[in-house]
This record gives C-alpha cells, structure tokens and sequence, in this order.
C-alpha cells in the first residue's frame, strides 16, 4: 500500500493550557473515506482543526502529505493548503460573493487560467455538486443543504487531494443528508478523492465509511478504529458497541 | 482520479501531428479519413492543463470537413474534473458543428468524473440575472426610493420606541435595568477618556486660534467668551454626539445585527419578549441619561484647554479666565445644551438600534448597518441641530 496521505503522531490536541486529547495516533490512506467519531465534546472538530492547521499541536504532530503542518514553512502551508478542501459545519461561504464568485475566488488566485475559463470551471462544480443554474445566488438566497453543497464545491474549487468535512450532515433532514451522503462518495469514487470527516451522525458513517476512528471525552483519546460495520457487533470495548448501536450507556 | 500507468509515452501508429506540454499531457492526432479525426491524449488530465488541453482540442475540432471525431484515452494517467470538463466543452463544441464524438480507452473511474459533469445541467443558464449598474437615472430613482424607505422605517421605528418608553414608564419592571447600567457604564464612563481628549485638545486650539486674531485688538480676554459660547452652545453636544455616534451608535448596530444573523431576535419574539424593549430600550435610556452628562464634561475639560492657553499663553490670570467664562453663558445654556445632548443620544441609539434589527444576512451585512448607523446618526445630528438652533432662536 502507498503511504499514507495524512498520519497523526502521538498528537496532543487542545487550546492553549487546555488539553482534549491525548496521544492521538492514526493514518489516512490515499482515496479512503475516514470518520472521525466519538460523542458531543469528545473533541472531533478540534482534531479537525489540528489537521488542517488552523490549531497548532499542543504535542506530538500532523504530517500532510509528509509536511509537519507546524513546522512548515510559508509556501510549504500554502500549498499544503492549496491541496486540501475544508467544509466547514457551517459552510463558510462568503456573504457578499455570489455562488459562482465564491467557487472561482481560489481558481482565479491561485492558477493561471483566463477569468472565463475560470468562471466556466467554478460553473462546472457548481453543477458537480447539483447546483447548476445558481451561479448568482447569494448564500442567503439559498437553503441549509445548498450551502453545504456550495460549500462542498468550493472547497473541491483546486480539485483537492484530500477533503475534510466538518459535521456535513448538521441540521440537514434525512432526504438532503442522504443526498449529500451519495454526492461523498460520488466525488470519492470519481476523483479519487481522499476524504476526512467528522460526524456522529450513525446513517451517514455506516453509509459512507471505510474506516472510522472513535474518540472518548473520558479517555481524552482514540478507542477505537476500524470498519465501523465491524466494530458495531465486534468491538471489545462496549462503548463503542453502543455508539454505532445508539444505545443509552450501561 | 484515475490511477498512474507507467510509460503513457509510449509510440503512437498512424500519427500525423503530435504535441505534449512540460510535464502535462500530449495530443496526438490522426485523420484515418478525410472526414474523421483520431485525438490520442495521454498522461495528466487536471486543473494545470485545463488552458492548454481546452486550446488544443479546440483548434483539433476546426477542421475543415469533419464528421466523427474519436478521443482515445487509453493513455490518460489522471483525469480530474478539470479534464472532465475539458471533455465536456469538446463533446457541446462538436454537437454543435454536427460532428459525432466516440470514447476509446474511457475507464470506469474516467466515466465516473466524466457523469459528473452532465452536459444539459452544465448548459443550464443562471436562474437569476448578475446584478446590474442602472442608467444614472434609474440609480438616483432608485436612491429617491431608498432613501424614502428609510425615513419611513426610521421615523416608524423612533415611533415604537417612544411607545415601549411609554410601557415601560407604565411598568418599569418590562425594563432591564441591569442592562440599562451596563450600557451606562459603556457609553458614559467608557467614553470619558476620549470624550475629555478631544474636548480639551478643541478647546485649546480654538483658544490659541482666536488668540491670535483678538491679539490684535487687545480683546484678548474675549478668547474666554468665544471657547465657553461655542463649546456650550454647539460644538459641546456636537462633537459628543459624533463621538458618541462612532463609539457607541455603531457598537448598537452591530450588536443587534449580530444577534439577527444568530436569530436571537427571533428567539426573543417567540419566547414572548418584545425585542425593542429587551434589546433597543435599555441601550436608548443609558444613552439619553449618559449624553449630556458627557456633554457637561466635554465642555468643562474644552474650557480648561481654553484656560490652559489663557494662562500659559496669553499672560490671563486663571481668576479672571474664568470669571470671564461665567459672566459669558448662563444656566439656560447649559440647560439648552443638555437637552440637545439628550435628543441627539435619542437619534444616535434609536438608529444604531434600527439599523441593528434592519440586518438581513450575514457578515457583511452587519458591517453595512454598523456604517449606515454612523453616517445617518452624524446626519440627523445635523438637521436635529439645525432645527434646535432655529426654535431657540426664535423662542
């Protein structure tokens, strides 16, 4: 197997004093789709965080297609940053940027291509991500699901090797999310897209997920990683058996 | 993405053109008849070929008598959506000059980007227009309207607040008095520093300004005059109001603005509060009762700046400085001054408060309110100002 495209080690995750995990060690392989799971508090978006770079180690370290991401340099950052995508949980789009100027915004600064060329290109993630026809749509004139779709397009803008997904399927109803869910996997078995993602939401991991990592609030770490079909009937440790079993604790 | 094959490179049969970027792709053409084209493209299909991929199968698609055009892909190392659509281009290109377009070598993984991209959802035209600049007369028309709008809505506005006064005056407990004295210590205490700052500094300069004119005349004293009639009078409660407009008419905007984008307006509607007494009310009273307190210490700390140069400056003796500011204005002035100062803390929340609630959106929203709020506050300052100087003139 190829190396890994990310690989957390011995990470010490938290802000400032405060620390939420502890000895965080795991790999993302190349084109898989890995959840990041665990209950509310556990600390999933701020390992999220500590991947992309927006938080930096309290210990330990990420390494993004082999860059130590705090150690990096400037221009080593910018292009580790040019070759991921990031949806963040509430879509993040520019308010006062149409669709269509959103998704071209980092195809115009960072490539070469002519501005129409450009537009044409921000166009055609629109209609990957089944938005076609709302280019000039603001993101207030748009609905919960089509954010994140919007979302999801600009952060595919650079046709990114790894895109990470913060709660995608927050606030979304059951028929949007599993839209979104196909439209995941679309994108992942397409392009080949290596895909992180944080979620708790049991439909969309068992739906998606090749392979999930389990975060405990009491145990301030990883208590699990697998299949999480597996790891549902399998797993030794009872709390992950009621996780993905949605059982009240014992 | 569609997995690396070692040795894309390799020979090409029957080919007639041939050519490859740096590191990119290449594109082979062959014409085994006269109306029918063989594209062989090999290695990278991504965004950094997306230009030059575009280009070159456009210029392959001109020409002269063409009927099929077959694209072999077999030797294609990685294709993403950018090649994808590169792809798409060509086939709308082609159906449009009737030329009929054939895959060889489309793998599964191909296929899958390539569905993606559906050609009738990527021709869809905008469902909305891109918002266009109007003929001039159709922006002033527009600007008429707007700004007719906008006194409608902040003269209905002030009217629903006086009303909420008018509750709250009726039943005191409907207000939040322990927001009340936050929003005290905000706008008066907090502002004191720079209040005092700029007032002390006015009135030095206007003393040193006039010095140098009454001089002149030996009218020297008369620069006690001048500093306490101005700042009483006008620029006291003037330049309070804009500071206080910049400081705190703006912080209003945005906080409320905040909390609409958040929908902690609407939490309060349905949690049965009315929001213009949970959130404007409180801001307006601390305003009104704090303004001309800070109008009272920007004309002191401006008559002290006044007497620091009559002293320092024009060799006055800080008795008679100041026994000439007395003799100069009287408790009505203050009084007048007091009262402007209030109205104009009543303009300078009401519509930082209004502004607030008009928010509609997201972030830059908020940052429109917030601007809206100062320039149309220093605006109403000004007419209210006028109109006090025309009442008090005849009255």
């Amino acid at each position: 197997m190829a190396d890994p495209i990310i690989r957390v080690e011995n990470l010490v995750a938290g802000y400032g004093e405060s620390v939420i995990l502890k000895d965080v060690d795991f790999a993302v392989e190349r084109g898989e789709i890995l959840v990041i799971v665990g209950g509310s508090g556990c600390g999933k978006s701020t390992l999220l965080k500590h991947m992309i770079g927006l938080n930096p180690a309290l210990g330990g370290r990420v390494l993004v297609r082999g860059v130590d991401i705090d150690q990096a340099s400037e221009d080593e950052l910018a292009r580790v940053h040019q070759s991921i995508g990031v949806l963040f949980q509430s879509s993040a789009l520019f308010g006062s940027m149409t669709l269509l100027e959103n998704v071209a915004l980092p195809l115009i600064d960072f490539t070469d291509l002519p501005r129409d060329l450009a537009r044409e290109l921000a166009r055609a993630k629109l209609t990957m991500v089944g938005l076609a026809g709302y280019d000039n749509h603001l993101p207030s004139e748009i609905s919960g699901g089509m954010k994140k779709r919007a979302g999801l397009a600009r952060a595919m803008a650079l046709d990114p090797v790894v895109l990470f997904f913060d709660e995608p399927s927050a606030g979304l109803d059951p028929v949007t999310s599993a839209e979104l869910d196909q439209l995941i996997l679309k994108i992942n078995q397409g392009l080949g897209t290596t895909m992180v993602i944080v979620s708790h939401e049991l439909a969309s991991i068992f739906a998606i997920a090749h392979r999930v990592v389990m975060l405990d609030k009491a145990e301030q770490g990883v208590i699990a990683v697998g299949d999480p079909r597996e790891l549902k009937d399998h797993s030794p440790d009872p709390r992950v058996r009621e996780f993905f079993r949605r059982q009240p604790r014992a | 993405m569609v997995g690396p094959r070692p040795a894309w490179r390799r020979r090409l049969s029957g080919v007639q053109q041939m050519t490859c970027t740096q590191e990119g792709f290449c594109l082979a053409q062959a014409a085994p008849a006269p109306d029918r084209l063989e594209l062989r493209l090999s290695g990278r299909l991504g965004l950094a070929e997306f230009n030059d991929l575009t280009r070159g199968l456009a210029l392959a698609l001109e020409r002269e008598g063409l009927g099929a055009l077959l694209l072999d892909l077999s030797g294609v190392d990685y294709l993403d959506s950018a090649g994808a659509l590169a792809l798409a281009r060509l086939e709308a290109q082609a159906a449009q000059r009737g030329v009929a377009v054939e895959y060889r070598g489309l793998e599964a993984a191909a296929q899958g980007i390539k569905d993606l991209l559906r050609p009738e959802e990527l021709a869809k035209p905008p469902l909305i227009a891109p918002q266009r600049q109007g003929n001039p007369i159709e922006i002033l028309g527009n600007s008429w309207l707007s700004l007719s709008r906008d006194f409608y809505q902040v003269v209905g506005f002030l009217g629903e607040l006086l009303a909420g006064g008018g509750r709250a005056l009726r039943n005191p407990r409907l207000v939040r008095w322990g927001e009340v004295f936050f929003y005290m210590e905000q706008v008066g205490v907090n502002g004191l520093p720079i209040v005092g700052l700029i007032s002390f500094l006015l009135g030095l300069i206007m003393a040193f300004m006039s010095f140098l004119q009454l001089q002149s005349f030996g009218a020297n004293i008369y620069v006690a005059n001048l500093v306490a009639l101005a700042m009483v009078k006008e620029l006291g409660p003037i330049m309070t109001a804009v500071l206080v407009a910049g400081r705190s008419g703006s912080a209003f905007a945005a906080e409320i603005g905040t909390m609409k984008v958040n929908e902690e307006v609407d939490a309060l509607v349905v949690m049965g509060y009315d929001p213009l007494v949970f959130l404007a009310l409180p801001k307006v009273l601390a305003a009104v009762l704090m303004v001309p307190l800070l109008t009272l210490f920007a004309d002191l700390l401006a008559i002290t700046g006044g007497l620091a140069v009559g002293v320092v400056g024009m060799g006055l003796t800080a008795q008679s400085y100041i026994n000439q500011t007395l003799n100069s204005i009287n408790p009505n002035d203050i009084i007048t001054s007091m009262l402007k100062s209030a109205v104009f803390a009543l303009l300078i929340a009401g519509i930082g408060c209004q502004r607030g609630f008009m928010v509609r959106g997201g972030a830059q929203a908020v940052g429109q309110a917030t601007t809206s709020a100062v320039v149309a506050a220093m605006f109403l300052i000004i007419v209210a100002d006028s109109i006090f100087a025309i009442v008090l003139h005849y009255w």
